[in-house]
């Protein structure tokens, strides 16, 4: 949840094309990492790759990074296939699958939605170093998930 | 379960939110060519033993008719008018198969979100649209790959 929301703020900051690619990126790969969940296809392990893309994008937020477009695409790309990977290999089978498809990628886009709207808080007085501590803070968290993860 | 109004109501939202970048005389027609494919397809019915090709066709379908909102300027009058009947033609196979009249009729009129949605590019929240479309093509590629797994939901398994 807390990449989903750092890929808004980081797509918020920055700006034109990113807040609008990102938040397509990010659920179109997610389904095709979904995809290869259901499928079973060898992976690298998920929950490193998950607390990763929070620790990074935690990072990326606090920097103030700003690469070019595609790499950023590239990025978020790659995080979404291990979010993607997880949702795909938890499916149930018995249950109904276009609408667990539709709960998660729905899911996904409004926790991007959640994010560009805290993301705004960047025009106002002090709001860039105030996402910047909470990019720290989502990095924080992602570190403790990844020594979890590795533990 | 594999039926129901969820694809039917995807594929008519897909085709909904395309039409919003065209004129609405434009859109109407196609929404009609929607309708009209959508009825002939169901009254007519295909095999059962074409159910995979149905469904694979209408995520197709979907996913195509999703991506149009990038076109530029707005899909041509002509592709548009296909496009709707084309995608009224996977909605009506895909009820026939589940022989399910009432979903058809409460699905199909999503795509008159066109119409809100018209005004909404022209007010500059076009690309709300498009990022909504590529969520609907994000669901229609998961519904797809999905049919290539062994237990999608819809086959039964040791819970089944």
């Amino acid at each position: 949840m807390l990449a989903m929301v750092a890929v808004g703020i980081w797509g918020a900051f920055l700006g034109r094309p990113l807040v609008f690619l990102l938040p397509m990126i990010f659920p179109a790969m997610m389904a095709v990492g979904g995809g290869l969940g259901t499928a079973a296809v060898a992976f690298p392990p998920v929950e490193l790759g998950i607390a990763l893309s929070v620790l990074l994008l935690g990072f990326l937020i606090a920097a103030g990074a700003r690469p070019p477009v595609a790499v950023a695409c590239i990025v978020v790309a790659i995080f979404a296939l291990f979010h993607g990977y997880a949702h795909g290999s938890e499916l149930p089978s018995a249950a109904d699958p276009v609408g667990y498809s539709l709960g998660f990628v729905t899911a996904t886009g409004l926790l991007h939605v959640a994010g560009i709207g805290l993301g705004v808080a960047r025009r106002l007085p002090g709001g860039s170093t105030a996402l910047r501590v909470t990019g720290a803070a989502i990095a924080a968290a992602g570190l403790w998930f990844f020594t979890a993860a590795l533990a | 379960m594999r039926g129901g109004w969820l694809p039917l109501a995807l594929i008519a939202l897909a085709l909904g939110l395309s039409l919003a970048f065209v004129s609405r005389r434009t859109a109407l027609l196609a929404v009609a060519a929607m309708a009209a494919t959508a009825v002939m397809v169901f009254v007519v019915g295909p095999a059962r033993r074409f159910e995979e090709i149905v469904f694979a066709g209408l995520w197709i379908t979907t996913i195509a008719t999703a991506l149009s909102t990038h076109w530029p300027r707005g899909v041509p009058r002509g592709v548009t008018v296909a496009m709707g009947a084309n995608a009224g033609a996977w909605a009506g196979a895909a009820a026939a198969l589940a022989a399910n009249a009432p979903d058809l009729a409460l699905s199909l009129p999503l795509a008159l979100v066109a119409l809100p949605g018209a005004w909404l590019a022209t007010q500059g929240g076009g690309i709300a649209l498009k990022v909504v479309a590529s969520w609907v093509a994000a669901v229609a590629v998961l519904a797809l790959m999905l049919a290539l797994t062994p237990t999608p939901g819809y086959v039964q398994d040791h819970m089944g």
